[in-house]
């Protein structure tokens, strides 16, 4: 059997190619979007998750907007009078807020996202660092501007500011990578915010009473209070329908590869209706034709399925390595999603091969004998 | 209680409360006009007189960043733009202009012709300023509207920040082109793309003449050209059937909005209407800002500058998006 199929596949090069790259499409654009749905869901996961915090405290304004601009390091204009971290503290079940001043400034003459923040920032992320003086520099950017321990940064917007380096970040792979966290105060002066916040992060005693320490929190005039997984969840939503669309071509180009196997399997039953027959006079059954059809076609399929995973890993190299919100997102690769794009190539095989196979398996011998 | 009775009886008391309930019920429809264009008396040309908008009165703040709010006073400011603004009324760049006049701020600037517009040179001794704004119930919208055309309201929010040079860059290229395509003796612009998005249908107009409507009269000089312009040409030409605008003088709890709301249109098939608080707002849009403005994907604010306020000089795109609350 092996051998027909391999002789049929030499005997119609062309039109096996064109059989192959018709599936390969619609695989590679399956295994790309699967690449890279998984790596903006883990991006907005690790970003949103790496913040360390229960609740987000965020000024009045657009929430989702105001949470991206905090995760870019970003300024986003609306801010929190300082003056109302005392009470935000006293709320019960708060364990911890953790203040927050971001915005972009000149680190060593090169525009950079600082990071104000106090030492309780220590009790939320997991750096594995004891004490928070100085620049805590991110991986990414100490290496981008060639930082070192000991260095002195200078921090440049509305006033200069100079500041040793006393800690490099071992890469976290998050938007921490690539801040300069500093002194609050510090911050503040740098950006310009006088006695305003961007945000509180705020960490619960209790994590099962967070709804209510929110409800609480959110209740102060001027601050909206938003757990991060509501952040999370309206942000996949946003996300969600762009994929939708995505799945829906996706769709579409494995039903041309279908459509393109079957015409395939068909005209090549029609083309060999004697070399059926022969088979059919030298004693195969119905059904060794039959499989000798759907194993073809699956052969073919299997073939594009791998020629798409290929395909499909060199897309996800060139396509857009971000989640769309401004946060890098790198594609994520997994077995699961092989396994998954090569079961799509064996239904697109099998389905398309049943009707040329069993109009095969039909094939009266004697019939076409005579019309030798 | 019999004392009671003779001032009225509950039944009585009961239709003057009832009364009083539909007169505040009816309170936020009398700061509501809505007008179905072309109407049978003007056409596609709005009624000025129907409407009752107000000038900036409120003394108001601006902040400018690393140095704080600074405080104005609307009666003391003239306008440098009077071939775009009447008498009374002015522009974020003019108040800048003040706080500088009265000393709360140092500030070089200059016109630039290149550009049609009055560019900061200096302010505070720091060069690369930008600025955003939005108005009382809105929220900051990443602004690429010219500083001295965008009209001040009362209770409006203004921001002068040091902005990324690559984006103020962006910016100004996009104000470069707008300028160079534009015939500065000519009375009307050509916009090489409209588009109009509904949930569920786009629609896009090509090269389109726009004309001056003076639909907002009060605030600008005759002559000039807004977003609003672009629907009511689009309305003289043939190409929209119909154009639903709601005047709102305010909102609940924004006691200034005085624009014209976008309700509802209709392009032969394409006809999206307005279903519970949903508008059309509009985006002017140029291959230099695309990655520089806001999305709009939010639809928490409808708040914003309106079609009838936002000066075009010559835009490539203005696009038209459904925003629900």
């Amino acid at each position: 059997m092996q051998w027909i199929i391999l002789a049929n596949a030499k005997k119609r090069k062309a039109r096996v190619v064109m059989t192959v790259a018709g599936i390969a499409i619609g695989v590679a654009t399956l295994f790309a979007l699967l690449a890279l749905s998984a790596g903006i869901e883990q991006a907005l996961d690790r970003e949103i998750s790496g913040m360390g915090a229960h609740i987000l405290l965020l000024p009045e304004g657009c929430p989702y907007e105001l949470t991206l601009s905090l995760m870019q390091g970003s300024d986003a204009f609306e801010h929190i009078p300082v003056e109302m971290l005392p009470t935000i503290q006293e709320v019960a079940n708060v364990e911890v807020a953790v203040p927050v001043a971001v915005g972009k400034a000149k680190v060593n003459g090169q525009l950079n996202s600082i990071y104000g923040t106090t030492p309780e920032i220590l009790g939320i992320r997991s750096w594995g660092i004891e004490s928070f003086e100085g620049a805590v520099v991110g991986s990414d950017v100490a290496e981008k501007l060639g930082l070192e321990v000991g260095d002195v940064l200078n921090i440049q917007l509305y006033s200069s500011v100079e500041l040793p380096i006393s800690t490099i970040l071992e890469p976290t792979f998050g938007r921490d990578d690539t801040f300069v966290f500093v002194p609050m105060e510090l911050a503040q002066e740098v950006l310009g915010l006088g006695n305003q916040l961007s945000a509180v992060l705020v960490r619960t005693e209790v994590v099962s009473e967070s709804t209510q320490t929110q409800y609480t929190l959110g209740r102060m005039s001027d601050i909206q209070a938003v757990p991060p997984s509501e952040v999370f969840d309206r942000l996949i939503e946003l996300f969600v329908s762009v994929k939708q669309t995505l799945i829906l071509i996706t769709a579409i180009a494995i039903v041309a590869g279908i459509l393109t196997t079957m015409n395939t399997m068909t005209m090549a039953v029609y083309e060999r209706k004697q070399e059926i027959g022969i088979l059919r006079a030298l004693g195969s059954t119905r059904f060794n034709v039959f499989k000798l059809f759907v194993a073809e076609s699956l052969f073919l399929s299997l073939l594009g399925g791998a020629v798409g995973l290929v395909g499909g890993y060199v897309a996800t190299l060139f396509l857009p390595q971000n989640s769309g919100f401004g946060l890098e997102a790198t594609p994520q690769f997994s077995f699961l999603y092989l396994v998954i794009c090569l079961a799509v190539a064996v239904v697109v095989g099998v389905s398309s091969s049943l009707y040329p196979a069993m109009a095969a398996a039909r094939t009266q011998p004697i019939k076409t004998l005579r019309e030798l | 209680m019999n004392q009671y009775r003779s001032i009225g009886s509950p039944k009585r008391w009961h239709w003057v409360w009832a009364s009083m309930f539909l007169l505040l019920l009816a309170l936020p429809a009398l700061a509501q006009q809505s007008v179905t264009l072309p109407s049978t008396e003007t056409g596609w040309a709005l009624d000025v007189e129907a409407i009752a908008p107000r000038q900036p009165s409120t003394p108001g703040t601006l902040e400018v960043r690393g140095t704080g709010d600074l405080s104005f006073d609307p009666a003391a400011i003239t306008t440098l733009r009077p071939d775009v603004f009447q008498d009374g009324h002015f522009s974020v760049f003019d108040v800048l202009v003040h706080l500088a006049e009265t000393e709360q701020i140092e500030l070089e600037y200059a016109f630039d012709e290149s550009l049609q517009t009055h560019v900061i040179q200096s302010l505070n001794g720091l060069e690369g300023w930008w600025y955003d704004a939005h108005y009382d119930g809105g929220s900051f919208d990443k602004t690429v509207v010219r500083m001295d055309c965008f009209p001040v309201k009362d209770d409006m929010s203004i921001v002068l920040y040091l902005e990324d040079p690559v984006r103020l860059d962006a910016i100004y290229q996009h104000f470069a082109v707008e300028v160079s395509s534009r015939d500065p003796e000519s009375a009307e612009i050509t916009i090489p793309s409209i588009i109009f998005r509904s949930a569920t249908q786009t629609v896009e107009f090509t090269n389109v003449v726009v004309t001056a409507h003076d639909a907002r009269i009060d605030v600008f000089q005759p002559g000039v050209i807004t977003a609003l312009d672009v629907l009511l040409s689009l309305g003289e030409s043939g190409a929209l059937d119909t154009v639903g605008l709601e005047w709102r003088a305010e909102e609940a709890e924004i006691p200034v909005v005085d624009g014209y709301y976008v309700v509802a249109i209709q392009a032969g098939e394409f006809e999206p209407a307005a279903t519970g608080s949903c508008v059309l707002i509009h985006q002017v849009l140029g291959e230099e800002i695309e990655d520089h403005v806001s999305p709009h994907t939010h639809t928490l604010t409808h708040i914003h500058l309106t079609g009838d306020l936002e000066v075009l000089v010559a835009p490539q795109v203005v696009e038209w998006l459904w925003v629900c609350l």
